[in-house]
Parts: structure tokens; C-alpha cells; sequence
């Protein structure tokens, strides 16, 4: 059993670096894809559609084309090769109004006789 | 005072009252009596019930009440306001606005029977199949709710009037819209049922709209005209039709119903009679 062996400090410079790196990483893909998100194998009926949060680092990203070095850079899509649009709130008018009246209110100083003739 | 009129359940309504919001509420109360009660609408909740196969059907607490007040006047009249003609109205030919009906080529084959119905709470139970018409409640019922709420001091609609308003008069007209009779109504409720008006043709013969629950044809009253006075217009709107229906005898009945302030009716001659303690200027 080896024992645990002391790193220069270079070295440990260069892992926090890389730990920093991973670590912006996973929150921010936490951030695009909150709780709810399907993985990209599931069937388009079962998904479930997040609301889409928008970040500075994700938002019109460059894809990598290239791993940049020791760390796997994942980009993950809830619907690939679909554009998601940004959901919109649609207010749908309630027609509560009053119906037009046939004929303008007519002021009365006194109750006028009603008639009644049967419908 | 304003007076305003408009148009809601295929009648004129006039309405009175001291500001326009009050008017313009009254409106807004027809129409959703309407919307509710219409069964010339298809997607009215009423239309909805009737189609609905179920024997108990969970209705809005808004038909609920108007289907209690229905209940209320079936009682009243000892069944002969019934709102479970609607399937005799309609097999009249009566089935759709009025403004649409048509003559029938022949007085309908078969008849439905005017089968039980009730409501209790918001549960509405009837044999599936029966359909039920709050035509004439509804109107007289709308009337009521708009006072009572304070909406408005006098509301006529198609014939019902219902006033909060001490100096209320009213002019029941007859066969040439002529004034038959003045009464003074006061605080109160007057209604007036008449063979005379949505009348078409079935097999040849004159047909209306006022289905007979005895015999679910239209009635072959002499009495072509009955006005009533009472409490409420939902009252006075099944007394009225009670009479008619009851011809000869109409008068007489309603002179022992204490429900009633007062009856008069209008024969096919055109003679005018009232119940005694009416008063009427001529």
C-alpha cells in the first residue's frame, strides 16, 4: 500500500486549475438543463421540454470542434436538430364586455308605463 | 331615472334604473342567464344537460337556481308549469329560435311524456332523454334576480315586469297591441302569457308555443291572453300561463291562490275579465 505521496506545488496549481475548469462546466450545464430534462435518446412524445434558460455560457456558444486538452467537453441538446423557440405568454381576451346596447340610455323624470303583452 | 332597452332571450327587455352601471349589469345578468338557460344554444349548460346521458348531472350553481325556481312553479301550479315539455315544444316544431321555425307538414307522430325531473343542490336528475325548457322561467326569474340584486328599479322582459319602483304602471296590450287594460303594479311583479304571439302552422292548423304538460300539444284554451300579478315574476309568470292553460276555470283558480294578487284575462272575442279584488282602469 503506497503512501499518500506530496505533490510539488506546480502540479497542484495545475489541478485546481483543471478542477476550477470542470467544476464551471457541470454548473453551467446544470444551468442550461435544470431538473426535468430528457436525455436526447428518448422519444420526442416523452420528452419534456424545459423552459429555456439563457446564459452567457451557453448562449450562442461556438461549438468545439476539437477537445481543448484533458477536459471532455460535452453539449448536450434537449431536442436535437430541433430549433427550440423561446416560449411566449399569450394573453387570450376574455369578452366580458357588455353587449351593446339597441338604444342609448334615455333619461325619465317619472317611471313611464310598461306594457306587457305576452311572448 | 334612465331607461334603457335591448334585446336578450329573443325579447325586448326595458330596464330602469338610477345610473348606467346598473344597466349595464342588468344586460350582463340576461346574457348570462342565457348563455346558461338557452336551449337554443348548443353549448348553453342547459343544452349540454339535456343532451347529457347520465341520469344525474352536476349542474352550475347558476342553473341549479334556475332550475329550482322551475321546480318551485311546477309546485305552485300543481304540475301545469312544467319545464320538461321541451320535447313536446320541440316536437312542434319549436326547435329552434323563433324567428326560424317553420310550418310542419303534419302535426307531430308521437309525443314525449312530461317525465319526472328534480333538482337537489347542484344535482340535476331527470330520465335521460328529457329535455327541459326554462323559456318562460328563466325570463321572469332574470327579472327577479336584477331587482333583488338592486340592479335596476323595473325591468320588463318580453312581457314580464318585475319593480321595485312605488309608481309602476303597466299597459297589458291586446290583440292589435291596443291597451286592453291599465293596472297600477306598484312594488311588484305582472306577467302576461299569450297564445296570440309565436304562432306558426302544423298539418294547417295555428299552433304556439304554449305546450299543455295534459296533453303536450298546444292548448286549445279559449282564453287567448291571461295576465297575472304576484310577488316575483317567476310568479306571476306560471300564474299567468297556469290560467291560460286553464281556460274557463283559470280565473276561478287563481282567485284561491294567495301566491296571487290578481288575474285578468283576455278571451277570444275580446272580452276582458279580471279576478275581484284587480283593479284596472279600462
Amino acid at each position: 500500500m503506497s503512501r499518500p505521496r506530496r505533490l510539488p506545488p506546480a502540479r497542484l496549481a495545475r489541478i485546481g486549475g483543471w478542477t476550477a475548469v470542470a467544476t464551471a462546466g457541470v454548473t453551467a450545464l446544470l444551468a442550461r438543463f435544470p431538473a426535468g430534462w430528457v436525455p436526447a435518446g428518448a422519444p420526442l412524445a416523452e420528452m419534456v421540454t424545459p423552459t429555456p434558460v439563457v446564459t452567457a455560457a451557453t448562449s450562442g456558444a461556438a461549438l468545439p470542434t476539437t477537445p481543448t486538452g484533458g477536459l471532455l467537453v460535452l453539449y448536450l441538446s434537449p431536442t436535437p436538430g430541433i430549433t427550440v423557440l423561446p416560449v411566449t405568454t399569450t394573453t387570450v381576451p376574455v369578452t366580458t364586455a357588455a353587449p351593446q346596447p339597441v338604444t342609448p340610455p334615455q333619461p325619465v323624470s317619472a317611471p313611464p308605463p310598461v306594457t306587457s303583452s305576452g311572448s | 331615472m334612465l331607461q334603457q332597452r335591448f334585446r336578450a332571450m329573443g325579447t325586448e327587455v326595458v330596464a330602469l334604473a338610477a345610473a348606467v352601471a346598473g344597466l349595464d349589469a342588468v344586460q350582463i345578468l340576461f346574457e348570462q342567464v342565457e348563455a346558461c338557460c338557452s336551449r337554443f344554444r348548443p353549448q348553453s349548460e342547459l343544452s349540454r344537460a339535456n343532451a347529457d346521458i347520465a341520469g344525474a348531472v352536476q349542474v352550475s350553481t347558476l342553473l341549479a337556481e334556475a332550475l329550482e325556481a322551475a321546480s318551485r312553479m311546477r309546485a305552485l301550479t300543481g304540475g301545469l308549469v312544467d319545464a320538461a315539455v321541451g320535447g313536446a315544444v320541440q316536437a312542434w316544431g319549436y326547435d329552434r329560435t323563433f324567428a326560424e321555425v317553420r310550418d310542419l307538414d303534419s302535426p307531430p307522430a308521437a309525443l314525449p311524456d312530461a317525465a319526472p325531473w328534480e333538482i337537489e343542490g347542484e344535482t340535476l336528475r331527470r330520465s335521460p332523454g328529457t329535455l327541459l325548457d326554462l323559456g318562460g322561467v328563466a325570463k321572469g326569474w332574470a327579472c327577479d334576480r336584477a331587482v333583488e340584486a338592486g340592479l335596476v328599479a323595473v325591468v320588463s322582459a318580453g312581457g314580464d315586469v318585475r319593480s321595485a319602483d312605488p309608481r309602476t304602471r303597466v299597459e297589458v296590450l291586446g290583440f292589435g297591441g291596443e291597451a286592453v287594460a291599465r293596472l297600477h303594479l306598484g312594488v311588484g311583479a305582472l306577467a302576461t302569457s299569450s297564445t296570440l304571439r309565436r304562432r306558426w302552422q302544423a298539418g294547417g292548423r295555428p299552433v304556439h308555443h304554449l305546450i299543455d304538460p295534459r296533453t303536450m300539444a298546444p292548448t286549445l284554451s279559449p282564453v287567448v291572453s291571461a295576465t297575472a300579478l304576484a310577488e316575483t315574476a317567476a310568479e306571476a309568470e306560471a300564474g299567468a300561463k297556469a290560467i291560460l292553460l286553464l281556460g274557463e276555470d283559470g280565473l276561478a283558480w287563481a282567485d284561491r291562490r294567495p301566491w296571487l294578487r290578481g288575474a285578468l284575462v283576455v278571451w277570444h272575442d275580446g272580452s276582458v275579465f279580471a279576478t275581484g279584488g284587480t283593479e284596472v282602469a279600462a
